[in-house]
This record gives structure tokens, C-alpha cells and sequence, in this order.
């Protein structure tokens, strides 16, 4: 049946040459005013990113990072108890996530989200990475208490989860509220304040023992969920403002 | 060529109009953008940014809503905002490098351009050193190299010239001009100065809304005959200034020749004379503009 | 001539007036689709045309497959706009249904007087009855038939599924070589 479709080139004919010219003389003339512009892919962008961090970014972050270690080392040697060492890792981890959200926050300062609101990169997306970034370096100091303290833990990992992030999710979420919201004073003061009010909060269950007590769970994981919550509404409130935009301009 | 559309753009804040129903067509060449502090022009020019987003109305680039380009918008934008955040402890070559890569230059490109734009304003000898050393002219054109990195073909400058001295405006107004082609450039100013010889067309904006537009020559066309130009003893010059739009004061010996806008002829005497951008200024925003010395009316 | 990829990667890399070259070696391909897509032999030109000056504008976005499948699916979204906006504009003349396309060969085109050749013959009865397939039929049959793509490339590029893009071809080919018969031809006039 399909046997009279031509095949090969018969279907070819010849064009009109002198349409197929103007035709091609359009499409140079495109090909001369094109302006050749790169997108890098998301990788490139983290790259980027890390190559243009300031040194006292590395350096604290190292710092804070091998506190973390020394810390841990210690809890270990002193074979303190579970108690102990959950809280002391607790407050730890509130301060070092205040201190890697630092650098997040940087991208308020100085009058600068409004041009880089106009950047390829934009300000959204900067500070969804300077984010990622943090999270990562929480990440890491968590998994190194985890596995460096565990064995004086008896209480389990899910609860000691518990224990170390609540405080940490709530100083988080109300240092990245007042960060970006408060940009009077000026931008060393204000962190290192903000970063020992929130840090100073989170002291709260160390100071009244009776938090730790196992019926008291509910509550923790009540807080646990809620903190996450909040964190999440405002990581979104944010990024609604920056698209509106009214609040990243100063006048 | 690029086209910008700006579709009955209107901003509202909280208890004012910003931008007030705003339509324009913007295309190759240089846009003048007159208007007093609180015009609207810097709203303005954000929306067409992207920073903000209009009440109302809708800004296209080529038939597409600018908002749906997104990044593929802002890769073809510099902008310079007129309160030009940087990062002090940075080094000039540094932050370019920086904005660069933000920008999405391609690294191999990123070093020679942020040369090529020290070199453009001037800062080649101190790009090592950290921006908080620089002067507030030198932090402006700096703010200038940044918006050029990416090769814009929409570049828009906030009040570029604030704080550059005489000699740095004109190296600004002929990096600009060099600038024009392919491009559509929208630079804001309160400073007729700044524009006069430059700008293809001028933007006259007031209480939000765009009062005029047209060449240097359109603009100016719709006031002939509203410019005087009197010789009047010291006295009488002050009294006049007192009840005239006087845009210009020149001392010449021991009389002043004033420049007057009036509708009607304002004394026996008076001759009609060309009108300038100055003149349109002063007739519609009723204040002089920067550009008129100071020094002279001081002297009186 | 360079590879493809290589063409691209240059382009990429700013030297623009590489972009000509792939207009030179495409440019009859996609001439030829749009021609039978839409069934008409001039504003095919316009539409090839158009293809890569968008191709132009999309360039910088382009991740290097397959340079001419790609052109090919540009091609096909513009012959999808032309027709839609044809059929717009003037509802029934120019949009043939099987039921129509009759008409249409008896009348509109005749091959063109410079163009006498056999090909040319056919490839004019050939573009009739094109044309009285429906469009995703066309598409996926000259796709298929005629440049040589397989029904999984197909699927990509019309982004249709392997099973309607199969059944496409498979009915359309069935269609197309009915009317192209020459004794079932006679019986339809």
C-alpha cells in the first residue's frame, strides 16, 4: 500500500535560489547582531559562589567546625552523661547555625539586595544557596556529634535528634526573622548581637533539667513540628518579599 | 532591535500613587529622564528592573512579559540604583569579579571584561585597593563598571552622576554616548546637563506620570516663544527674580541678564530668546535645576 | 564542514557568524518540512526563515543532541502556529479536510512553470495528499518517512506518546499510500 510514496529524494525539489538568498541573507544579518549569553548550570553557580566567599567566612566556619570537634573529643573522653552531653551539643549548635546563616544574611547588608535582586543570579536564588550552604554545615557538625558522642548516649537517636535540633530550629528561625528584618544598626554588631540573644534562648531547657524528662517528649516533639513550621513559613515570607520587592528597596 | 513596552504601568505604596498610569515604547538610543526628587522615576525605573512589580500594567521586552523572561531578562540588564550598595571590604577588581559571575559572564570572559571596564572608568590604578578607601565619584564609577559587565542591552542608571565632579561627567557622558549603540539606555537625572547633548530623547516625568516627551529640539519646540531675556540693574533683578521663573542670571558688568520663562512677556524690553532643555525644565517642573550657578545668585 | 557539535560549541563560545553555516547545511531540510506541513510552497520560505532566526534566539539555551531534530521541532511548533492562525483567518479555504482536498488538487496548485521535472509533479501531488491527513499524522509520517527519525525520537520531538506517535505513522502511511495509488486515485475523482 505505501509503495507509491516516494522515496529517497523524490520528494526533493528544487527551491526557488533566489528566495533561499534573501532568506539566508535575513538570518546572517541575525546571526551579526546575536549576542552570544551564558547560563551556567546550577553547579557552576555553587562554584561561583564558594569562589568569591570572603576569608573570614572560611575561617570562621573552619572554626566553628573544628570547636565542634574538639567538643565532641571532649564529651567523649569525659564520658559525660547522656544528659550532659545532648544539651552541651545543643547550645553548640544553635551558635554554630547562627554563625553559618551569618553569611546568608551578608546579602542584606550594605545596600545590596537591590542590585543583586537585578542579577543573573538573583537575590532569591543567592540566598536560597548561602541557605543550602548553612544547612550543609549544620548538617556536618550534627553528624559529628552523632557519631563521635554516641556511644555515651542511652537515649536513642531519634530523641536525641530532638533534643539538639528544636532549640536549634527555633534560634534559627528567629535569627533569620530579625536579620533580615532589622537593618538599622550596622551589620557586625548587629549578627554577633542577634547571634547571642537567639543563642541565649536556646540555653533555656539546659538551665530547667526537668525539660529533659521523658513525659515531657510530647512537648518536645510539639515543638519539634511547629519549629519546622514557622522555619519554613518564614524562609517562604521571605522569599515573597524579595519578589515583591517593596522591602528589599531602602527609600 | 530590542524593544521595551511599558503598558500603563501604575504603582501604588501604601497611601500614594508612585507611578501613575505610565505608557511608553522605548527603542535603540539614549533616554533622558527629567524629573524632581520624588517624581517617580526612580519607582519607575525599578519596575522596568524588575525589583518592583507594578500595582498594575505590564512591562514586555520584545512582546514578552518580563517577568516570564526572568533570567533570560536580566542577563541583558545593567542597572545602576541610585543608592549603589557594594561590599567594603572587597577590592574594586574583586567585587566586579564577583557581580560578574552573578552576572553570569562565562569566567574566561569575566577577567578581561572587569579590566576592560576599570580601564573604561578609570579605576585600573586602584582595582587592588578595598572599596571603603574609595571617594564617593570613584564609588560611582564603579557602580557604572558593574552595570556594563555583562555587555546590557538594557542598561538603566539611576542618577549616575551624582557625586562625580565636572571632569568625571564628561568622561561619563562620553563613555554613555559611545555606549548607544544597539542598546537602550535610560538614564534618570534631575540635572538637564547631564542630557542635553546626549540623550536622543527626552522624558519629562512629574507626579508620576510622563509629562513630555521628544528630541532635545520637540521638547524645547513646545515653549518657543515662553523665553525671555532681559538686562536689568542689580536692584530690579532681584525684585524680578522674586516674581519670575528666572532660569539663568548672568552678571555683565553692573547689570544682570536675567533668562526668564513667562508665558507672557514679563517686561518692556524683554527679548524672546531660544529656548533650552533648562528653560523647559524650569517651565514645568517650576524649579532650576542643578546646573544653574549658584555661585552667581549668591554674588546678587 | 565541522560537526555539529563543534558548529555549536563555537557559537556558544560567541563566534556567532558560525550560525550561518548551520542555516546553509539546514536550511532545504527545513524548507521541505514546512513545505509539506503546511502545504503551502511559498510562505515555506518565511517559515524556514523564521525557524532559525528563532533558533538564533535560542541558541545561548541550547544543550548540543541533535542539531537537526531540534531545528526540525522549532520548525513544528511555527508550522503548528501558521496553521492555526490560517485556519483563523480563513476558516475553510486553506485548511483542506479529506473530505475537501478533492477540490483542491483539481484547482489550487498546479506545478509551477519553471519547475516542470517529474520530482517536482510529484512532490506537488505528494504535498495534496499530505495535506489531507490530519496534522499529527502529517507530522509524525514526514518525521518517520521521510527524514528517517525513529517513533521514539518522534515521540520526543511532537511530545506525544511511542504508542500514538506508532499509530500515527502506521495510519497515516495506510492513508497516504491510498491516496497516492493511482487506480484508487481515479476512483476517488
Amino acid at each position: 500500500m505505501t509503495s507509491h510514496i516516494p522515496k529517497d529524494d523524490e520528494w526533493r525539489f528544487p527551491l526557488d535560489e533566489r528566495r533561499k538568498v534573501q532568506s539566508l541573507a535575513v538570518i546572517r544579518r541575525e546571526a551579526f547582531k546575536k549576542r552570544i549569553r551564558h547560563y551556567p548550570v546550577f553547579p557552576e553557580h555553587i562554584w561561583n559562589q564558594l569562589r568569591f566567599r570572603p576569608l573570614d567566612q572560611w575561617l570562621t566556619q573552619g572554626g566553628v567546625l573544628m570547636a565542634a570537634m574538639l567538643l565532641a573529643l571532649w564529651l567523649r573522653r569525659e564520658n559525660t552523661g547522656s544528659l550532659k552531653t545532648v544539651s552541651a551539643c545543643s547550645v553548640f549548635l544553635v551558635f554554630a547555625g547562627n554563625i553559618c546563616l551569618n553569611h546568608a544574611a551578608r546579602l542584606f547588608s550594605w545596600h545590596m539586595a537591590e542590585l543583586e535582586q537585578t542579577l543573573y543570579l538573583n537575590l532569591k536564588q543567592l540566598i536560597c544557596i548561602r541557605m543550602l550552604e548553612a544547612g550543609i554545615a549544620d548538617l556536618i557538625i550534627l553528624a559529628l556529634f552523632l557519631g563521635i558522642t554516641g556511644h555515651n548516649n542511652t537515649m536513642g537517636i531519634g530523641v536525641t535528634l530532638l533534643y539538639m535540633l528544636v532549640p536549634f530550629l527555633w534560634s534559627d528561625t528567629l535569627y533569620l526573622h530579625m536579620l533580615v528584618h532589622i537593618r538599622s544598626t550596622s551589620y557586625g554588631f548587629r549578627s554577633f548581637a542577634l547571634g547571642l540573644l537567639c543563642g541565649i534562648l536556646a540555653l533555656f531547657p539546659v538551665l530547667w533539667t526537668p525539660a529533659y524528662e521523658p513525659e515531657n517528649l510530647i512537648i518536645w516533639q510539639i515543638l519539634a513540628f511547629a519549629g519546622l513550621s514557622v522555619l519554613i513559613a518564614e524562609i517562604y515570607s521571605i522569599l515573597t518579599k524579595i519578589e515583591r520587592g517593596d522591602h528589599i528597596c531602602l527609600n | 532591535m530590542p524593544e521595551l513596552t511599558l503598558d500603563r504601568i501604575t504603582k501604588h505604596f501604601k497611601n500614594k500613587i508612585a507611578v501613575d498610569n505610565v505608557s511608553l515604547c522605548l527603542k535603540e538610543g539614549i533616554y533622558g529622564f527629567l524629573g524632581a526628587n520624588g517624581a517617580g522615576k526612580t519607582t519607575l525605573l525599578r519596575m522596568i528592573c524588575g525589583v518592583l512589580k507594578p500595582t498594575a500594567g505590564e512591562i514586555r521586552y520584545d512582546g514578552a512579559e518580563i517577568g516570564r523572561l526572568d533570567g533570560d531578562y536580566r542577563c541583558m540588564l545593567g542597572y545602576l540604583p541610585q543608592d549603589f550598595g557594594y561590599y567594603p571590604d572587597f577590592s574594586a577588581r574583586r567585587y566586579l569579579e564577583y557581580l560578574a559571575a552573578c552576572k553570569a559572564v562565562p569566567r574566561e570572559l569575566a577577567r578581561d571584561k572587569v579590566q576592560e571596564m576599570l580601564r573604561l572608568t578609570g579605576l585600573e590604578a586602584d582595582q587592588r585597593a578595598k572599596i571603603k578607601t574609595f571617594s564617593g565619584g570613584m564609588i560611582r564609577r564603579l557602580g557604572i563598571a558593574q552595570a556594563l559587565l555583562n555587555d546590557p542591552e538594557i542598561l538603566i542608571l539611576d542618577e549616575p552622576t551624582s557625586g562625580l565632579d565636572p571632569k568625571e561627567r564628561i568622561r561619563f557622558r562620553n563613555i554613555i554616548s559611545s555606549l548607544s549603540k544597539g542598546r537602550i539606555i535610560i538614564l534618570s537625572t534631575h540635572i538637564v546637563s547631564d542630557v542635553e547633548f546626549i540623550a536622543d530623547k527626552i522624558l519629562l516625568m512629574k507626579q508620576g506620570r510622563i509629562e513630555g516627551q521628544g528630541t532635545v529640539g520637540e521638547i524645547t519646540g513646545d515653549i518657543e516663544g515662553r523665553v525671555w531675556e532681559y538686562l536689568a540693574d542689580q536692584e530690579e533683578a532681584l525684585r524680578m527674580n522674586d516674581i519670575f521663573a528666572v532660569s539663568n542670571l548672568k552678571n555683565e558688568g553692573e547689570k544682570v541678564r536675567l533668562r526668564i520663562v513667562s508665558d507672557v512677556c514679563p517686561r518692556e524690553g524683554a527679548v524672546p530668546a531660544q529656548p533650552g532643555l533648562e528653560d523647559v525644565y524650569l517651565y514645568h517642573f517650576e524649579e532650576v535645576s542643578e546646573h544653574v550657578d549658584n555661585l552667581e545668585r549668591r554674588t546678587l | 564542514m565541522l560537526e555539529d557539535k563543534e558548529l555549536i560549541r563555537r557559537i556558544q563560545n560567541g563566534q556567532t557568524e558560525y550560525l550561518n553555516q548551520i542555516a546553509e547545511k539546514y536550511y532545504n531540510d527545513i524548507y521541505y518540512f514546512c513545505r509539506y506541513q503546511t502545504g503551502s510552497r511559498e510562505d515555506a520560505y518565511d517559515l524556514a526563515q523564521e525557524t532559525f532566526l528563532r533558533f538564533i534566539r535560542y541558541v545561548d539555551h541550547y544543550r548540543y543532541r541533535n542539531l537537526k531534530g531540534y531545528l526540525l521541532t522549532i520548525a513544528m511548533n511555527l508550522c503548528r502556529e501558521y496553521m492555526r492562525a490560517a485556519a483563523k483567518t480563513h476558516s475553510q479555504e486553506k485548511i483542506p479536510d479529506s473530505a475537501a482536498w478533492h477540490g483542491i488538487l483539481t484547482s489550487s496548485e498546479t506545478p509551477h512553470a519553471d519547475s516542470r521535472t517529474r520530482t517536482s509533479e510529484n512532490a506537488v501531488l505528494l504535498a495534496e495528499a499530505l495535506l489531507a491527513l490530519p496534522q499529527t499524522q502529517r507530522e509524525a509520517v514526514l518525521l518517520h518517512h521521510f527524514y528517517g527519525y525513529k517513533n521514539r525520537e518522534i515521540a520526543r520531538m511532537t511530545g506525544a506518546s511511542y504508542d500514538a506517535v506508532k499509530s500515527r505513522i502506521r495510519q497515516g502511511l495506510q492513508k497516504l499510500g491510498k491516496l497516492l495509488d493511482p487506480d484508487d486515485f481515479r476512483e476517488h475523482l
